[in-house]
């Protein structure tokens, strides 16, 4: 530093000393020289490159969430290991250990209400740091390989988040691992309670059984949580945050434009101020908010409603629409498997270390802002990054007692009664519907194209695609209302020829559609009904048709760069995605259960 | 500008830090103590330490950190007029030396806390608040299973056991084996979860005794049921409770509340317990009417019948047109046999004819297991003495009456 | 800062003294290692228990007259001590070598206690007559509470020869 001289002469000669020279071997002089050494000399600087492109460092590029998810990774392994101290995982002590944290130890409900924040603040800025390297297109070679590590650094960060929620014992603990472990049982052919359950599979060898060990949340599958909280999963995140680190190093950061500038003090003195702003917004919050602690465990209350911590609300209000095997075990797996292969599927290579230009399009009468690069890429994640968040609001705001649903703000009441009537579509035509729904992906190849128009004309391949997406429409739609409305009994004399089904429904609050169908079939009579019956599904199927058909040219033309086994790969994770969408709708609008069902093999969809 | 941002976050982290070790220093229990220690004198302060007290009894599974606040309540010499400095009144701590049996056994709280408001136990997600008032009594009863010794330290437990047996609850409710099932088993009443309980027609704080006690005062307004205009169409309605008003003035009322919160299921350590004293002898009685007045009062048939028989209790059958069923005219429409075999066997609910009413949720219950024979004809005579048969009807020994057993 | 009052010129000196980059830089510097201190200091003090969950020092050991003359071992299972009484009355031994912490036994016939680890021996007064303890064995004070019972507080302790036969840690005691 340049008053180097003004520093006490015993100093001066300390840091001339054999001692100091060991230890850090350059001197601080602000010099180009010591700018370098200061990073690649130093283990903790080391994983920075020297030099970074100017732009890099913008905030506005990176919202420093990278960095961010590492510091309050770092926060909380500290203010961990220092709980630690107070925590004996046994029933019997556990709960009494978080109220010694609170009442009795100096500090200690500080240090637990900042690691419990800590821990949402870091799924909120994971995710973040997701949607970041998603939208300027971070992902793409050389650093796939990166992305997929990343992915499992969220699932690991909430991994963690769900084994630290078991260990203050309380009610909120019990009953969210409860929920969760209770997933591993649905979990397909090894859960007691999944689908294709093979014959030997009993609630005591179970995937749940391995989770908790036992057939009950309690001592043991405290001490469980407690080594994977604590020493395991932290383990399994530190050889995947260095692989993740060290491949940022190795392959490059996305942002190349601009000149270079030493990271050594730009990027340090950046990531240094960010940690003291984060750690400030960590000590207001956890001054401001004590962490939650709900009575002591007890398997014989559940608390109503029993939320899970909000970043698991999504999958919980997915548990409503759907079985425990789908949206606990098939939903999050696909959902991860989804994520990992968007670099691998996703071979457009523009868009790198840049965001996506937006633009406004006008579809019909919509006007909508959208990418105007890479288009469905970007469209799709931000679709299901926003659907997630969605269900995620519904849970926590739209959800009372007996998971009923209250708007926000909208007083809760434990009076409230509200029968709902839930049926399910015949297997034959729920299966004809998602067949339809599926093959609504169906490209028209390049190739077929051609041969079409050379065998029947230029107009041809526009037709037949025009029809096969329109006889989609309608079949599906056919699928869905026909089961409902109409007895397949055509003997029945015309008063009964509405079912005892679309009559239920009819009557039901939570099937809006249906039980508006009902009422206009009841008051038209029985000639004009049909009518109204047939024009619906026209209508409806003339809807989902033309939604199919829009995106015609662009599925050929996605078949056409892609080819067979990523645009399935591609198509199949977004119908899933939408079709996940569309059973909300049949759920919320028609009343509806499942589409196929077999009791016996514990298979509903 | 970014050292302008270090050294202002730096300053802003630096004062967070001060506020928060403040905020960790400045506990309400340190005010108190403060407080406390510069009440005495030089001498008085010796051998008193400062900090967080508290008693550890692993026996009952509990510490109790009450004394943090309270220092006094064991130095009578030293304590003030005003809480939490006041020592214990009466005797209590000699035969409860508090180091062996802390503070929240009996008096209800949160043992661990340290604020007053969640150390009493009044916040969300704590089951056992303070018992305020007479609510105390209801602790002694996990100890003192005779309550008869402790009569006049726990009156108003005495009185709500007294008042149970009177009125006869045991006719539908059991309470550790004694007791019909024709309504709930309140054998751990006291220990009932508040999150089961429905608030919505509680006057004041959500608190176990507020329910229960309203509950006695006016049983209808606390659980309404629905009628059929609150639900969705298409749905029957549901009942209100069918406990009977009995009519219980607030003293009555708390005395029962007192009595339903002392019921818990859990086990205190052999050392705390004082077992009940041995049974008396069945009390031997003049006349057989006598002895089934007896056998009346014990089942608790005094519940739907009401005291002696004379006048039938107000349920909600009645509400539906079934009427009270008083027991003096039975002599009129049975003879002995009809009335014992309708006793032991009791009479369980039955659709009524007219399906548009629906079916009275009140029966008699069958009492051939729980009443032994020979008292069943004691009961018999007791019943059919309430009223005398009317001159044209039937003998007594005669075949029972067709239109018997249907009013 | 706090200079707010003759702000211009302690703030024109400070400029002149270290350059205002450099004063910024150095008070930010000066408030972090503040703040860390502090944190550090605090999670240090966090690692000393405000409450204990362990027997309390000071206890009741029942009436004088159930202790045999000599040493007793009756409370040395529960709490650790050994009474003595003698004929002019009691004292009392903590069980806990001076040299390491091991708890000594005591042979009767030897009149000695003995310890295990290093093989310090102590006499019945409690001084080391061999071994590397450096010091004599602890005596707890022993007082008469109102109920006529023997109280013992492991909390006051005393070895100095003297001192150790007077006041709190010797009771006076005649049958």
């Amino acid at each position: 530093m340049a008053d180097k001289d003004a520093s006490p002469a015993v100093l001066q000669w300390f840091k001339k000393s054999k001692l100091w020279k060991s230890i850090f071997r350059h001197d601080f002089s602000d010099t180009p020289r010591t700018r370098l050494q200061r990073v690649f000399g130093n283990v903790f600087l080391h994983l920075h490159p020297v030099r970074t492109p100017k732009d890099a460092l913008k905030v506005t590029y990176t919202w420093g969430m990278g960095g961010l998810s590492f510091y309050v990774f770092l926060l909380l392994v500290v203010t961990g290991i220092l709980l630690m101290f107070y925590y004996r995982p046994t029933t019997i002590h556990a709960f009494q250990d978080m109220k010694d944290l609170a009442y009795a130890v100096t500090l200690g409900g500080f240090l637990r209400n900042m690691h419990r924040w800590a821990a949402h603040l870091m799924v909120v800025v994971v995710i973040l740091h997701m949607v970041r390297v998603f939208l300027t297109g971070a992902y793409k070679p050389p650093r796939e390989y990166n992305w997929a590590v990343g992915v499992i650094l969220l699932v690991l960060t909430l991994f963690l988040s769900y084994t630290g929620y078991l260990l203050p014992w309380d009610q909120l603990a019990l009953w969210a691992v409860t929920v969760g472990a209770q997933m591993a049982a649905n979990t397909p052919v090894i859960g007691n309670e999944g689908p294709f359950r093979l014959p030997f599979v009993t609630t005591s060898n179970d995937a749940r059984f391995g989770l908790i060990g036992g057939t009950m949340v309690g001592d043991s599958t405290l001490i469980r949580f407690y080594v994977l909280h604590c020493v395991a999963v932290p383990f399994l995140f530190c050889v995947f945050l260095c692989v993740h680190l060290w491949r940022v190093r190795k392959d490059g950061f996305s942002k190349q434009t601009g000149e270079k500038v030493d990271v050594w003090p730009h990027l340090v003195s950046r990531e240094f101020l960010a940690a003291l702003l984060v750690t400030i917004i960590l000590f207001v919050w956890s001054m401001a908010l004590p962490a939650p602690l709900e009575g002591i465990a007890n398997l014989n209350v559940t608390p109503n409603p029993s939320k899970a911590p909000w970043y698991f609300l999504g999958l919980q209000e997915l548990l409503v629409y759907f079985d425990p095997w789908i949206a606990g075990v098939a939903l999050p797996g696909l959902i991860v498997a989804g994520l990992m292969a968007i670099p691998y599927v996703d071979t457009n290579p523009k868009g790198i270390g840049v965001y996506p230009a937006m633009g406004w399009k006008r579809i019909g009468p919509l006007r909508l802002w959208h990418p105007t690069e890479r288009p469905f890429a970007v469209t799709v994640f931000m679709l299901g990054v926003v659907l997630w968040f969605a269900l995620i609001f519904i849970g926590y705001y739209c959800r009372g007692p007996n998971w009923e649903w209250y708007m926000p703000g909208e007083l809760w009441s434990h009076r409230r009664v509200t029968k709902l009537t839930l049926k399910n579509l015949p297997n034959f035509w729920g299966a004809l519907l998602m067949l339809c729904y599926f093959l609504e992906g169906t490209p028209m190849p390049k190739a077929i194209k051609a041969r079409l128009a050379a065998a029947r004309g230029p107009n041809a391949p526009a037709r037949i695609s025009a029809a096969f997406h329109m006889g989609l429409g309608v079949v599906m739609a056919i699928a869905l209302l026909l089961p409902l409305t109409t007895a397949p009994d055509a003997e029945y004399p015309l008063r009964s020829r509405y079912t005892t089904l679309f009559e239920a429904l009819g009557h039901a609050p939570n099937a809006p559609f249906m039980s508006w169908l009902y009422r206009t079939v009841e008051a038209l009579g029985p000639a004009l009904g049909t009518g109204l019956v047939v024009a619906c599904i026209l209508a409806l199927g003339g809807a989902l048709g033309f939604l199919g058909l829009k995106f015609a040219t662009f599925k050929d033309r996605m078949y056409d760069e892609l080819g067979p086994v990523k645009y399935s790969l591609v198509m199949g994770l977004f119908l899933m995605m939408m079709g996940v969408l569309g059973k909300l709708a049949l759920r919320l609008l028609f009343g509806m259960k499942y589409l196929i069902t077999f009791p016996a093999l514990s298979f509903n969809i | 500008m970014k050292r302008i941002l270090f050294l202002l976050f730096t300053l802003i982290l630096t004062g967070l830090f001060g506020v928060v070790v403040w905020m960790d220093t400045a506990r309400e229990w340190t005010g108190y103590q403060r407080q406390f220690f510069h009440s005495l004198t030089r001498a008085e302060r010796k051998g008193l330490a400062g900090g967080i007290h508290q008693v550890a009894l692993e026996d009952l599974r509990r510490i109790d950190r009450c004394t943090t606040c309270h220092v006094a309540i064991d130095k009578p010499q030293l304590a003030l007029a005003e809480q939490p400095f006041t020592a214990h009144p009466g005797t209590y701590l000699e035969s409860h030396p508090p180091e062996q049996f802390g503070c929240t056994v009996c008096h209800g709280g949160q043992g661990l806390a340290t604020d007053t408001k969640a150390a009493h136990g009044e916040v969300k997600h704590w089951e056992e608040p303070l018992l305020r008032g007479p609510l105390i009594q209801s602790s002694c009863y996990k100890c003192h299973g005779d309550v008869r010794e402790i009569e006049p330290h726990a009156p108003r437990l005495v009185q709500g056991m007294t008042s149970y047996k009177q009125l006869g609850c045991a006719g539908c409710h059991t309470v550790n084996g004694f007791g019909q099932n024709v309504s709930v088993d309140l054998s751990d009443m006291g220990e009932k979860p508040w999150q089961l309980l429905d608030f919505t027609f509680v006057h004041g704080e959500e608190r176990l005794s507020q329910w229960v006690e309203q509950h006695f005062q006016e049983p209808r307004r606390v659980t309404p049921g629905f009628r059929a205009q609150e639900l969705p169409p298409g749905e029957e309605e549901i009942y209100p409770t069918f406990m009977p008003n009995y009519g219980l003035n607030e003293e009555q009322a708390r005395a029962l509340t007192v009595y339903m919160l002392s019921l818990k299921s859990q086990h205190l350590p052999a050392a705390y317990v004082h077992p009940p004293a041995p049974q008396e002898p069945e009390p031997v009685y003049a006349s057989s009417v006598e002895a089934g007045k007896a056998v009346f009062q014990k089942f608790g048939c005094a519940g739907c019948h009401g005291l002696d028989g004379v006048g039938g209790r107000r349920s909600w059958n009645a509400w539906l047109g079934d009427e009270a069923p008083s027991l003096v005219p039975v002599a009129h429409y049975y003879d002995r046999q009809t009335l014992k075999e309708f006793i032991r066997n009791g009479r369980q609910p039955v659709p009524r004819s007219n399906p548009a009413r629906p079916t009275p949720p009140l029966y008699m219950p069958a009492w051939k297991d729980r009443i032994p024979d020979a008292q069943i004809d004691q009961l018999v005579d007791y019943v059919l003495s309430l009223g005398e048969p009317l001159p044209g009807s039937p003998p007594a020994n005669g075949a029972p009456q067709a239109a018997g057993g249907n009013p | 800062m706090g200079a707010a009052v003759s702000g211009q010129t302690v703030w024109g000196q400070l400029e002149e003294r270290f350059g205002r980059r450099q004063f910024l830089l150095k008070t930010g510097w000066a408030f972090f290692y503040l703040f860390l201190g502090g944190w550090l200091l605090s999670n240090l003090r966090y690692l000393f228990p405000n409450v204990l969950y362990e027997p309390t020092l000071s206890f009741k050991a029942g009436h004088p007259d159930e202790f045999p003359l000599g040493i007793s071992e009756k409370w040395k299972k529960a709490q650790r001590v050994w009474v003595v009484r003698t004929a002019g009355g009691f004292y009392c031994f903590w069980a806990r070598c001076t040299h390491l912490g091991c708890t000594p036994n005591w042979f009767e016939a030897e009149g000695r206690f003995k310890c295990p680890c290093h093989g310090s021996n102590f006499n019945k007064d409690g001084d080391v007559i061999a071994g590397p303890a450096p010091k004599p064995l602890w005596r707890c004070s022993v007082q008469l509470a109102n109920d006529g019972q023997l109280v013992i507080d492991k909390a006051r302790l005393e070895n100095r020869p003297k001192l150790r036969e007077q006041g709190d840690f010797f009771l006076p005691y005649q049958a």
